[in-house]
């Protein structure tokens, strides 16, 4: 294959995933306000189109026709930088990820995952570390006080979580000695092969420190409106805002995908009367599931305060996530 | 020296000067850059075309690792340092004459001593890319942990006493227990 | 393998990342309306004048975080290599991964013992 015909299949597949995750972006905030209003017996939005189904357009037109305001305060470039930066990350992780196995369109053969590398889960922790930098230069280029507080405290946090993150993977990769995705995909054949049910504390250790590094209830510190107004987006509007918003729905969306690909077996279908339904469709359904697990803890767990939450990050996962890491090698040496 | 560019693959030698010319002048702004955010940044982007080296190299893991190490720590880290001691805001004052002078001095020192070094050396590169390990990860855990095929166990066990030296000079060097309370509203 | 295989998608990736973020910011600075005023660009402070500036020293605590951070990230990315050849290593392995946690973990009681974690 030349390079030409693979760039331009790969701008084909990136154009789709991209489109795939905004529209999946959009709808999830849909989603999570009709259901957060269902868990507190309310309507929720229910008057745009059917359903409110269109409720994400109009909210996207409604954020374009607002006032751009750039503070007198801010610092320019990296004003404008810091939206951009925190929404390259959260897109990236989706490289690494396979959506199922090669097909073949139109008489290519092309692999279902835009970026086979042979070390995507270390790709996907390097690309998370990353994403603490438009946190941390939105927090700072504002010029506002609550905007730097927020953007110290979502660092932090970030950086808090992040090493228990990676030891709670090591769990997995001790059985599955590989740090491909699609291979650890293709490990875990049927429902009793996900490595959920081999690595149970890992996966509960990793999902919590997910939603501690996407700053999603209850680890919203970052924005916890009664003390630090917006925290790191305070002085953002418009569209600046939007971008900001996107980026964290696209990234908890990532988050999702890559705890269905190394814990849920990814686009594999667990059961084989089920197979007829696609791969790419199964991935989806597992992903649903979690954005659903979101929700769920947005409407149910309060926030925690920051002392509770840096202790609970140190002196909670991160032991426990070196404990099943030195347990699962001890259980692996002596079943061999 | 040109051992592993090979001059007939053409994206590798645009890559690689482009990532030349990329961490140059950001090194450039590194050095330069009167308010010390913009130097911090400025650095992340040298190490990440530190990454693009690496890849260049097909040492993929190392390009992982510098990325989540150096990039999403050591930066993040000089930043915190950075605000500690006075603030993001702050401007460097321009330095006496006697420091700059002694800068230049201790600059051109190492200059010359990188240069001495490097032409020195002989790098062994061919027989590195010679041999190119499939998968960067097991080759560097069995460099590391195999002590059958030339692995460095001991030096690999000393890292972890490195690790430790720097926790406690981190904890003698930070906690200072007379300004427990300073900026405790943050 | 191929490294443009690899990395042209990840290149290309961030391209599409940068252009969509960039056209929606534009966007709205485009078409959304505009009035100025100078109290508009004041830094937000729940309707107040702004108080003092952003230039203040923050907390030794988050430089210990940070610290603590870098240190223990360290030990995960040589976790890794470890993990993934870990079955050819056998008990050798096991021990020598032991030893080298057991050290860190002393660090770990240390800076416990320290309260260099207390955020009070």
């Amino acid at each position: 294959m030349d390079y030409l015909q693979f760039a331009l299949i790969s701008l084909i597949k990136v154009v789709t995933i991209v489109g795939v995750v905004l529209t999946g972006c959009a709808y999830m905030t849909y989603a999570e306000r009709r259901i957060v209003a269902l868990f507190q017996q309310r309507v929720g939005p229910n008057l745009a189109g059917p359903f409110g189904l269109l409720q994400p357009m109009a909210d996207a037109i409604k954020m374009i026709f607002k006032e751009d305001i750039r503070p007198a305060a801010a610092e320019g470039w990296f004003y404008n930088l810091a939206p951009v930066i925190t929404f390259i990350p959260a897109l990236l992780t989706f490289t690494v990820i396979p959506f199922g196995d090669t097909v073949t369109v139109f008489g290519i053969e092309t692999k279902l995952i835009l970026s086979d590398m042979n070390i995507g889960v270390l790709f996907f922790f390097a690309v998370t570390s990353l994403s603490v930098y438009g946190i941390l230069l939105a927090g700072w280029s504002s010029g506002s006080k609550y905007s730097l507080m927020g953007g110290l405290r979502a660092s932090a946090q970030m950086i808090s979580y992040e090493v228990a993150y990676g030891l709670s993977l090591v769990g997995v990769l001790l059985l599955a000695q590989t740090l491909s995705l699609q291979e650890l995909v293709h490990q875990q054949q049927g429902f009793w092969g996900m490595y959920v049910w081999k690595q149970p504390i890992g996966f509960m250790v990793f999902f919590i420190c997910a939603v501690a590094e996407t700053n999603r209830s209850p680890f919203d510190l970052a924005e916890a409106e009664s003390e630090l107004v917006a925290g790191f987006h305070t002085e953002y509007s418009s569209m600046r805002f939007g971008t900001f918003f996107i980026g964290e729905y696209a990234a908890m969306i990532g988050v999702g995908a890559i705890a269905t690909t190394i814990f849920f077996g990814g686009w594999q279908s667990p059961f084989e009367f089920l197979d007829f339904i696609p791969p790419v469709l199964w991935f989806a359904i597992k992903v649903s599931g979690f954005m659903f697990f979101y929700i769920w803890m947005r409407a149910t767990l309060p926030r925690f305060r920051y002392d509770q939450l840096m202790n609970f990050g140190w002196k909670m996962l991160f032991p426990i996530a070196l404990l099943n890491t030195m347990l699962t090698a001890g259980i692996r040496l002596w079943l061999k | 020296m040109d051992i592993t560019l090979n001059p007939a693959d053409l994206t590798h030698t645009i890559a690689f000067y482009t990532l030349a010319l990329t961490s140059i002048v950001a090194a450039l702004i590194v050095v330069t850059a009167k308010r010390i955010f913009r130097a911090a940044v400025a650095l992340a982007v040298v190490l990440i075309c530190g990454a693009g080296f690496y890849i260049l190299l097909n040492y993929d893991f190392i390009a992982g690792v510098q990325l989540l190490v150096y990039v999403g720590g050591i930066v993040i880290l000089i930043v915190f340092a950075v605000m500690l001691t006075s603030s993001l805001e702050s401007i460097e004052e321009p330095p006496s004459l006697g420091r700059k002078a002694l800068g230049l001095f201790s600059s051109l020192a190492f200059l010359a001593t990188a240069v001495i070094a490097f032409s020195e050396t002989k790098f062994p590169l061919s027989s590195i890319s010679a041999e190119q390990p499939k998968d960067v990860a097991k080759a560097v855990g069995r460099k590391l942990l195999d002590y059958g095929a030339g692995g460095y166990v001991l030096p690999f066990e000393v890292i972890s006493l490195l690790l430790l030296a720097s926790v406690i000079g981190a904890i003698v060097v930070a906690r200072n227990p007379k300004r427990k309370n300073e900026g405790s509203a943050t | 393998m191929d490294k443009v295989e690899i990395y042209l998608p990840i290149l290309i990736m961030v391209a599409v990342g940068a252009l969509i973020a960039t056209v929606l910011m534009g966007l709205s600075v485009l078409i959304g309306k505009r009035t100025r005023s100078k109290v508009k660009m004041q830094p937000y402070e729940c309707g107040v004048d702004p108080v003092g500036d952003t230039k203040h020293p923050v907390p030794v605590k988050y430089y210990m975080v940070a610290i603590l951070f870098i240190i223990f990230d360290i030990e995960v990315v040589f976790l890794y290599p470890w993990a993934v050849i870990y079955d050819s290593l056998g008990m050798f392995g096991f021990l020598e991964m032991l030893v080298f946690v057991a050290i860190l973990i002393t660090g770990y009681f240390y800076i416990l013992g320290k309260g260099a974690l207390k955020w009070d």
